[in-house]
């Protein structure tokens, strides 16, 4: 190492250097200036679409982050530099309606007239309580019942679609099926866990914590039904209770149990299809899909939006509009299991098609369906964090085995304490 | 903190004499770099977290002022309370037998033996690798159907843990995650500071007809005493830290009964995942003050006369 | 001390246990990345090397920028840990060594800087990147990361003992100046030292993740574990892919590792941490 003084006095005067020109830069207000910079969280959107919408859209500049997207975004919006002209938007998409500012309208772009192409209750969730268009829909998460065809057959019960659908209209018919069904098949649970059913049968609500004037509803009957009908589930002996990380998807023992035939049956989103495909190959054809007990339901969804940085909002418009048409979300569906917005998509042939996975089944005509009696509801910002203090209460007397009665008063109170510190309260 | 500074005052030599107003240019600039650096990258964060703590912010919209509301908040929330407690528990659970076994892994690499390279690359390979990218791995491990660990335990005749439900379980496997990224960590310090001893201290013991535990406990043990204080209070700074482990798994809330909720944890689900930044940023200074305290505690502790020799 | 046949029978025993042991979930994560996901999640678990690995391999290559990405990854780590030993053993010595007006005050602000919460400066060190035009340049990862306060502290308690004021002292008497005294007494005696802070850092830099998520802002000029994460996609995971990127990002490492290893534990032991 050959270091002098004079180096070393190079390397300082740098340093200082470094520091004067912080008054002087000027930095881009979008991360690629002349071009348009899209960001969405890797499989977020289908990587072939987007390098088709490159190719057709020269100055379309796609960059993919992991699912910490919303950290850079919070970042540049502070700092209000290297800002995306499009950006994806997760299911927490009321965060941004309390500042639209840095964003752009779509209506004025002329969203409109392609609004009929899309589901309304979810064209809904990406506008505003004041009617600003924020969000352009990517995706929907219709909620279905998967279950083991073979095992309902082996233990005698109705195993078609249609029957399963038919005997199991309510929840409350669901779990007296899986009691039947477990005294037949010792061993195994009918549902993940308690989470899966308070998620899903709140995802069924139409009116969910808050109304669109972000009022809190409290003690609301829908949060204590869902509640209770986790707590019938679990007491009956129903609910597997997969140990691991919250996300009961990427717990070891739920991936075990799909393919050791432990897990009869579940309440799901479409999206969880890839992971059943990819964890449980071993089981294909026994799946089948129907109704789930209760009614249709949603659960996540993405949104694309683009900020009012843009330069060129009505090329964006033009990109976004394109990513997500009625023809390309097909492949979206297919590639990235990105399920579909537009009803159009929900009759296309591709996705009509018999699945060897759910044993010929043609899922599309129950997500479809589901996807489109969903029930308007408002997602507040706060929904994901209410939502969780209940889940993880439920899994204190799933795992833990907390008294359910003190559990429901936590739960309560910690919801109260959160929305008092938040200022909502 | 500051009481680092004061046990040791060595003689410093006196620069040459200069013109007075520059002698001590050459030191200063040395020392520069870290201060320009932290004036400019690191002064700016430090104040804008003192400055979100007063605020109510989601991320989005605009900062609302809130005055001390969110540390009120702060010293009446139960979670905090007990993430500190998770914290400390767990820190006791993974630092003692962490620096137990690094003691024997560096004896035993301290005798005089082949392989040591090896030996050292194996023990000290769980701490260069990111640990996100073994969560599935500790997953599976830990997995209380078919995880190789109760497997294990099957094999002694032990019942199969719940390492992922059960509180004490959870609290357990993550401190098995901490002892077993930072042992081979703590081995090669100790190992420094054991074949920096003097050899002639063992001459004499063996002179005396001392036997290897007896030396090991009357002369070894009060000899690393200063390898052995470093450790104990980087662990004490870093160990508070702890989140990653909890984090991969049991998910951002620390599993059933909220076992794993660490302080830095909880801090991350508030500003994180909740985009509380307000309060995430009051979190982020109560684990501070947390952390001075704790480290301030274990030097005056382990910094007493006879700390070591009352072991045994 | 075990001089014993049988004593260094169980000292080998026991190391070689400990070994097994240590290195298990590494074994794991290569049974992970040579099978295919089912394989993984299949009940019993498969326990044998499966024939996968080349092709989990290449889908990790066709997905994300590998090279590049650890070109990137290899350049901010090895800048970062020279300039961090370079301005870290300065500022260790000076501190060591030399009492100067403010000393000890000045000495007590490194060390505060060292425990003041930090996990919120994304959002404000990007308006800083963001100021100096850096966002997206591995400038933004490397210049913060330059000198720190854990360097200091660590090596400053090892300078005061390893470096004999004598030295100094004839260095003073033979008209050496304060740097090249750093250079040609401190150095050379911080070289144990300097080897074990630049594995740490060199560690630190490459596993680095959210801040060079954040503010590398195009995906096709990142860090490897910031590429690796791209791996996890939205809704479909393949796991043994994602466990066979993570494979190959640590060979590096363990090579690094390997050769710095020798080096550093060798030197340590001519006196290290005698604080």
């Amino acid at each position: 190492m050959t270091l002098t003084r004079r180096s070393f006095l190079t390397a300082a005067g740098l340093s200082v250097a470094a520091l004067g020109t912080a008054a002087s830069c000027t930095s881009p207000t979008t991360a690629n200036p002349g071009k348009l910079t899209l960001w969405y969280t890797s499989g977020g959107l289908a990587d072939t679409v987007v390098a088709d919408a490159g190719q057709r859209f020269g100055e379309l500049y796609p960059s993919q982050v992991s699912g910490q997207l919303k950290q850079r975004l919070l970042a540049a919006l502070a700092g209000e530099a290297y800002l995306p002209d499009i950006t994806m938007l997760g299911d927490d998409i009321a965060t941004y309606f309390a500042d639209t500012a840095h964003f752009t309208d779509l209506r004025s772009l002329g969203a409109d007239t392609v609004k009929d192409q899309y589901l309304p209750w979810k064209w809904r969730a990406g506008t505003s309580p004041d009617g600003f268009q924020l969000g352009f829909p990517i995706d929907v998460g219709p909620a279905a019942l998967y279950y083991r065809h073979d095992l309902f057959a082996q233990a005698g019960f109705p195993s078609e679609p249609d029957d399963v659908a038919a005997a199991v209209p309510t929840w409350d018919a669901y779990f007296d099926f899986g009691r039947r069904l477990q005294e037949k098949l010792p061993g195994r649970h009918l549902i993940t866990d308690t989470k899966t059913v308070y998620t899903y049968s709140m995802a069924q609500e139409p009116q969910k914590y808050f109304t669109r004037d972000n009022a809190y509803l409290g003690d609301a009957p829908q949060v204590r039904r869902a509640w209770d009908r986790a707590l019938t589930a679990f007491r009956s002996g129903l609910t597997a209770g997969y140990a691991g990380s919250q996300d009961p998807g990427s717990s070891v023992e739920r991936h075990a149990a799909w393919n050791s035939g432990k897990e009869l049956s579940f309440v799901n989103a479409s999206w969880i299809v890839g992971e059943l495909k990819k964890s449980a190959p071993g089981t294909a054809g026994k799946w089948r899909v129907c109704r789930a007990p209760g009614g249709a339901g949603n659960q996540g969804g993405s949104f694309l939006a683009i900020t009012k940085y843009c330069p060129r909002p009505d090329q964006a418009f033009d990109v976004v509009r394109w990513l997500l048409s009625p023809e390309n979300q097909p492949r979206s569906y297919l590639e990235a299991g990105l399920f579909p917005t537009s009803p159009a998509a929900f009759t296309d042939p591709r996705l009509l098609a018999p699945e060897p996975f759910f044993g010929g089944q043609a899922t599309m005509a129950v997500l479809g369906k589901a996807a489109r009696e969903v029930k308007p509801a408002y997602f507040s910002p706060w929904d994901i964090a209410i939502s969780d203090t209940f889940t993880d209460e439920l899994a204190n007397v799933e795992l833990a085995g907390k008294d359910p009665g003190r559990a429901w008063d936590d739960a309560r109170r910690s919801v109260e304490r959160l929305l008092t510190r938040q200022g909502v309260l | 903190m500051a009481t680092l500074t004061r046990p040791d005052a060595p003689v410093r030599v006196t620069t040459p004499p200069r013109s007075k107003r520059w002698r001590y240019l050459p030191q200063y600039l040395a020392i520069a770099p870290f201060f320009v650096l932290f004036a400019v990258f690191g002064l700016y964060p430090v104040l804008y977290s003192l400055y979100l703590a007063l605020q109510r912010w989601d991320g989005v919209g605009p900062m609302k002022f809130v005055g001390l509301g969110n540390f009120q908040f702060l010293v009446t929330d139960p979670v905090f309370w007990d993430s500190i407690g998770n914290t400390l528990v767990i820190w006791v659970m993974s630092t003692i037998p962490m620096t137990a076994l690094a003691l024997l892994i560096a004896v035993g690499l301290h005798s005089s033996i082949r392989f040591k390279g090896a030996f050292r690359i194996a023990y000290f390979l769980p701490n260069v690798t990111s640990i996100v990218a073994m969560s599935l791995v500790f997953g599976s491990i830990f997995s209380s159907e078919f995880g190789i660990l109760n497997w294990l335990l099957g094999l002694v005749g032990i019942d199969p843990v719940q390492w992922l439900t059960d509180p004490w379980a959870i609290r357990g496997a993550i401190s098995i995650m901490i002892v077993w990224r930072w042992v081979g960590y703590n081995a090669i310090i100790f190992l420094a500071g054991l074949q920096a001893l003097p050899s002639d201290v063992y001459e004499a013991a063996r002179v005396d007809g001392a036997g290897p535990v007896r030396t090991f406990f009357r002369i070894t043990l009060p000899l690393l005493r200063p390898v052995l204080l470093f450790s104990v209070v980087m662990s004490a700074i870093s160990g508070l830290q702890i989140f990653t482990e909890s984090q991969i798994l049991l998910g951002n809330r620390g599993g059933p009964d909220e076992a794993g909720m660490t302080m830095v944890l909880y801090f991350y689900n508030n500003a994180f995942v909740n985009s509380d930044f307000g309060y995430g940023a009051a979190i982020a200074w109560g684990i501070f003050v947390v952390v001075v305290l704790f480290a301030v505690l274990n030097w005056r502790l382990i910094q007493r006369p006879g700390f070591l020799k009352a072991g045994r | 001390m075990t001089s014993t046949r049988a004593g260094r029978i169980v000292t080998y025993t026991a190391l070689t246990i400990g070994a097994l042991i240590t290195l298990f979930p590494y074994y794991w994560l290569v049974v992970m990345a040579s099978n295919t996901t089912a394989d993984i999640y299949s009940s019993p678990p498969t326990w044998t090397f499966g024939g996968e690995f080349f092709h989990n391999i290449g889908q990790v290559f066709a997905k994300i920028d590998f090279f590049g990405s650890l070109l990137n990854t290899l350049l901010v780590a090895i800048v970062t840990t020279l300039l961090v030993l370079f301005f870290d053993s300065l500022a260790a010595f000076t501190f060591a060594k030399y009492r100067f007006p403010g000393s000890s005050l000045l000495f007590g602000i490194v060390l505060a800087t060292f425990v003041v919460p930090t996990q919120l400066s994304a959002i404000p060190q990007f308006t800083t990147m963001a100021h100096l035009g850096w966002v997206g340049d591995l400038k933004a990862l490397i210049v913060p990361a330059a000198a720190n306060a854990f360097g200091i502290f660590w090596m400053r308690q090892y300078a005061q003992t390893a470096i004999p004021d004598e030295l100094l002292e004839a260095a003073r008497i033979d008209g050496c100046g304060f740097f090249r005294t750093y250079l040609t007494i401190g150095l050379p005696v911080l070289r144990p030292a300097l080897a074990f802070l630049g594995i740490f850092t060199f560690v630190n830099a490459w596993n680095d993740y959210l801040w060079p998520l954040v503010v590398l802002i195009d995906s096709n000029h990142v860090t490897l574990q910031v590429a690796l994460s791209q791996l996890n996609g939205l809704y479909v995971k393949d796991y043994s892919v994602v466990m066979a990127g993570t494979l190959v990002a640590i060979v590096p490492l363990i090579v690094v590792f390997a050769f710095g290893a020798r080096h550093f534990v060798r030197n340590i032991a001519a006196g290290a941490l005698k604080g």
